[in-house]
């Protein structure tokens, strides 16, 4: 049967300013506004006016290398990036100005990621040290390492925080996903269990809105869908065919409900999970155009059909669907 | 332990990295360098797989990696640095064997870390004592000639880290501003009859602000080789000026059998041709041990300072816990049975360090386990000890361990006592056990606003009863925290508190041994290690 064509993303914008690659982007939890750090060693907050993306802020000096990774806190007010210069900053927004509150220390080397818990009251680091720190969070910035999450093999490039279940997801590349969950007996944070079934590193992975099932992107270049609960996995669907190289990211859209990627292969595509077993790819940056590079991260916007994208082409673009 | 902490390396690991218990069983691997590396290269993923082709040499032996639980010590899923692995592959049961069969040249002594003995009580179902009479038959039978336990020197350790708290607690900044705190209370008027002032309340609270915002310069207590490794190779400058000097029970244990117990156990007669050398083996808690024993400040230097053949190295191999319990496995010796048959017997043959050391003259103490003030501690006590001998030295406050409220700073690991004086904190120590605690206790010594005049760090979650070469507690069939609790109730039956003045070990100790020659045998120091600057830094 003839696959139908699928349709064209709608590329709505280039915001152009960084020097050197983006690396990853976050939505404001609120506001149009939208969070990018570069190998520049920069974070530029875009803010949506007039019908169009403004550089309104950019954030220096808070890092020495490379900024891997940006997050907003779900308050909207702080955020945190990270860098391979081993250190995480938090950046708080007050009086009109960001200023960087704290910086904070701990891994041995390069931070892959950070990443809040929905409630704010976690932060999550991982590092190519192979470990995971979760950190304490207050007002007054004075971070304290809460847990040092050890397990994986290698290099940890990506976590993230799941509220239905109370758990931390981390994938690395080691090949697996790792689920970490509070552990009474322990009084620590234990890993509950080891995803396997990629066959190469795990680069990201995003939960869909009701957090009971996780999709994940690596470089075998396969999507996979897993129903997840606290004490294990089942995988729904492996679908393969879509990227041509190396997936870097995946967003899972709240409210539109669909899936998209990025990869190696400088594209964009947008997935349909509707029917878990057999997700389907429902459109695609056009053949041709859109980034010139490497895609690293792509994110669903919380609440509208908007997809932003960076890459080592140095843009940030937005994409309707 | 936690060397696995020092990967700061590139991301295709060397086998070496990976566990160190899943090394000593994988004999291949670390025996020949050479093998080892071809085994490497080879171990390419098969492209006919269709994934990218890398390494794979971890990933073969996560199986092994994997039973390692988390409750196990941190290091042991990690990455020592080869050479380390080298030197823990020569503290192996193996080495062990092979000096066994020398004891005829070379006598051997063991002895027996009493976290170790704890939890074997907990594996073989029996209390201290008789499992100690019991390990001493067994070993006997293998041709050790003595067994001991480390009471004497622990007790002789504490109070050696008691004496280098209050020379440094004594010239701290901190202690001087709380004297002059105390002064002033004192002389107002009021005090006594327990009736105060608006305006000394108001003094004692801006002191108590002081107080509180003075940062301390805590002495961190260094017993812990897991810990050292790590502040010596990722922490460096921040924590080695405020490292305790002083050695652990294990070295002084051995460096007292050497150059004390030596000649009486062996030279009886004095005719007699001395024995070329005395092996010390020990029996400990943790991998890490390991490293300790082939520290540099481990090798014994004679009276012309100059390091003897004959003394050798304080600890020649160092065992874990679980190791002597394969030892007993392997050669087929019944425990159990044998503390059935030992209950009837009751016989007497426990050894007894003291004995050994001391002169002959001296009363020597009938419990073999014993000790000063602590009783319910996991890695030694080093904390309480000194906190209760610092308050009565200090502050004339009676203390006992009982009176120490513990107060939960961030999970079970990390706890506070504060000695309060006139309402003053006057002195604030810590103990912090895990990865984690000991983050949060450099990263503050780091920011200056340490708050702890003493910190026992330990590497292990749970302390060294919970240590890494411990048995496991799913063995058991009990969680971390049960066996853990266990354990302690095990020591507080089992040690017996004494009055350290009268033991005879201890006057033996500072009566036999020159001051200076005491101070010699118990310093040790550190130095921060330059790690090179990683290629991989140029990587993604």
């Amino acid at each position: 049967m003839a696959q139908p064509q699928p349709r064209s993303l709608v590329e709505a914008a280039t915001l152009e300013g960084h020097e050197e690659r983006v690396w990853s982007l976050s939505w404001h939890p609120e506001h149009q506004c939208l969070a990018t750090c570069s190998s520049d060693q920069t974070v530029k907050i875009w803010n949506y006016e007039n019908d169009q993306f403004v550089n309104q802020f950019t954030l220096k000096d808070g890092h020495t290398k490379s900024i891997r990774s940006v997050d907003w806190n779900p308050n909207g007010k702080t955020l945190a990036s990270c860098s391979f210069d081993g250190t995480a900053a938090l950046w708080n927004f007050e009086d009109g100005e960001f200023e960087c509150v704290a910086t904070l220390e701990g891994h041995e080397n390069e931070v892959k990621c950070v990443s809040w818990s929905q409630d704010g009251k976690y932060m999550a680091t991982c590092s190519r040290d192979k470990n995971i720190w979760i950190w304490d969070t207050n007002d007054s910035f004075e971070y304290e390492c809460n847990s040092v999450l050890s397990g994986h093999t290698q290099d940890v490039k990506f976590v993230k925080f799941n509220s239905r279940y109370e758990m931390l997801f981390s994938c690395s590349y080691d090949d697996t996903i790792k689920a970490w969950k509070y552990d009474e007996s322990f009084d620590d944070w234990v890993c509950a269990y080891t995803i396997e079934g990629h066959t190469s590193t795990v680069w990201s992975l995003d939960f869909d809105q009701s957090e009971k099932f996780l999709v994940s992107v690596g470089d075998d270049k396969s999507i996979k869908i897993f129903e997840i609960d606290e004490s294990g996995a089942v995988l729904k669907s492996s679908t393969e065919g879509v990227h041509s190289r190396c997936i870097y990211s995946v967003s899972w859209g709240n409210s539109s409900n669909k899936i998209a990627t990025c990869g190696g292969d400088n594209k964009i595509y947008l997935l349909d999970p509707t029917d878990m077993s057999n997700v389907t790819v429902e459109a695609q940056s056009p053949p041709g155009q859109g980034h010139s590079n490497d895609v690293n991260c792509v994110a669903m916007h919380p609440s509208s059909n908007t997809i932003a994208s960076c890459s080592d082409d140095r843009t940030v673009k937005i994409w309707t669907f | 332990m936690f060397s696995n902490k020092l990967s700061d390396l590139d991301d295709f690991l060397a086998p070496a990295q990976d566990c160190v218990v899943q090394l000593q069983q994988d004999k291949d691997m670390v025996e020949n360098k050479a093998s080892l590396k071809i085994e490497l290269e080879s171990d390419w993923r098969d492209p006919d797989e269709g994934s990218d082709v890398r390494p794979d040499l971890i990933k073969k032996n996560q199986k092994n990696v994997a039973k390692i639980s988390l409750t196990d010590c941190l290091a042991c899923s990690g990455c020592v640095t080869t050479a380390e692995t080298m030197l823990i592959q020569q503290h192996s049961i193996d080495k062990v064997e092979e000096l066994l069969k020398n004891v005829d040249k070379e006598p051997c002594v063991v002895s027996v870390s009493q976290q170790s003995l704890y939890s074997l009580c907990a594996l073989y179902e029996t209390e201290p004592k008789l499992l100690f009479k019991v390990i001493n038959k067994v070993l006997g039978t293998f041709g050790v000639s003595k067994v001991y336990d480390f009471s004497l020197s622990t007790q002789f350790i504490l109070n050696e880290s008691y004496n280098e708290f209050l020379e440094r607690y004594k010239n701290s900044e901190k202690y001087q501003k709380v004297k002059e705190c105390l002064e002033i209370l004192k002389s107002k008027p009021g005090k006594e009859e327990g009736k105060t002032t608006p305006e000394r309340e108001e003094e004692l609270k801006s002191m108590k602000k002081m107080l509180t915002k003075q940062p301390s310069t805590p002495v961190l207590c260094s017993e812990c080789p897991g810990w050292v490794c790590y502040a010596e190779k990722v922490v460096g400058d921040v924590s080695i000026p405020f490292m305790s000097e002083i050695k652990s029970p294990q070295q002084i244990q051995g460096n007292l059998i050497k150059t004390q117990a030596n000649r009486k156990l062996f030279q009886a007669d004095p005719d007699q041709e001395a024995p070329e050398k005395v092996v010390h083996i020990c029996v400990m808690p943790c991998y890490d041990k390991k490293l300790e024993a082939v520290r540099p400040a481990g090798v014994i230097n004679n009276i012309n300072d100059i390091a003897d053949e004959k003394l050798g190295v304080e600890v020649d191999a160092v065992i874990a816990t679980h190791e002597l319990a394969d030892l007993f496995q392997k050669r087929g010796i019944d425990i159990k049975q044998l503390l059935e048959e030992e209950k009837k017997e009751e016989s007497k043959i426990i050894q007894n360090f003291e004995k050994d050391i001391c002169e002959l003259d001296r009363e020597i103490t009938e419990s073999p386990f014993y000790s000063g003030y602590v009783q319910k501690q996991s890695s030694n006590g080093y904390s309480e000890y000194i906190f209760i001998r610092a308050a009565k030295e200090l502050y004339g406050v009676d203390l006992t361990s009982d009176d120490l409220a513990y107060k939960q700073v961030r999970n079970k690991d990390f706890q506070e006592v504060v000695l309060e004086v006139m309402g003053l904190p006057v002195m604030k120590f810590a103990l912090a056990y895990g990865f984690r605690n000991i983050q949060n206790i450099v990263r503050n010594i780091k920011r200056k606003k340490s708050v702890y005049d003493y910190v026992e760090i330990m590497a292990c979650p749970g302390g060294c009863l919970n240590g890494g070469g411990q048995i496991k507690p799913k063995d058991l069939g009990l969680t971390p925290i049960e066996l853990l609790h266990n354990l302690i109730e095990i020591q507080k039956q089992s040690l017996e508190l004494i009055d350290l003045e009268n033991v005879p070990g201890m006057i033996s100790l500072y009566h036999d041994i020159d001051s200076e020659q005491v101070k010699e045998m118990i310093k040790t120091e550190f130095t921060p290690i330059k790690t090179e600057a990683s290629v991989a830094n140029l990587k993604w």
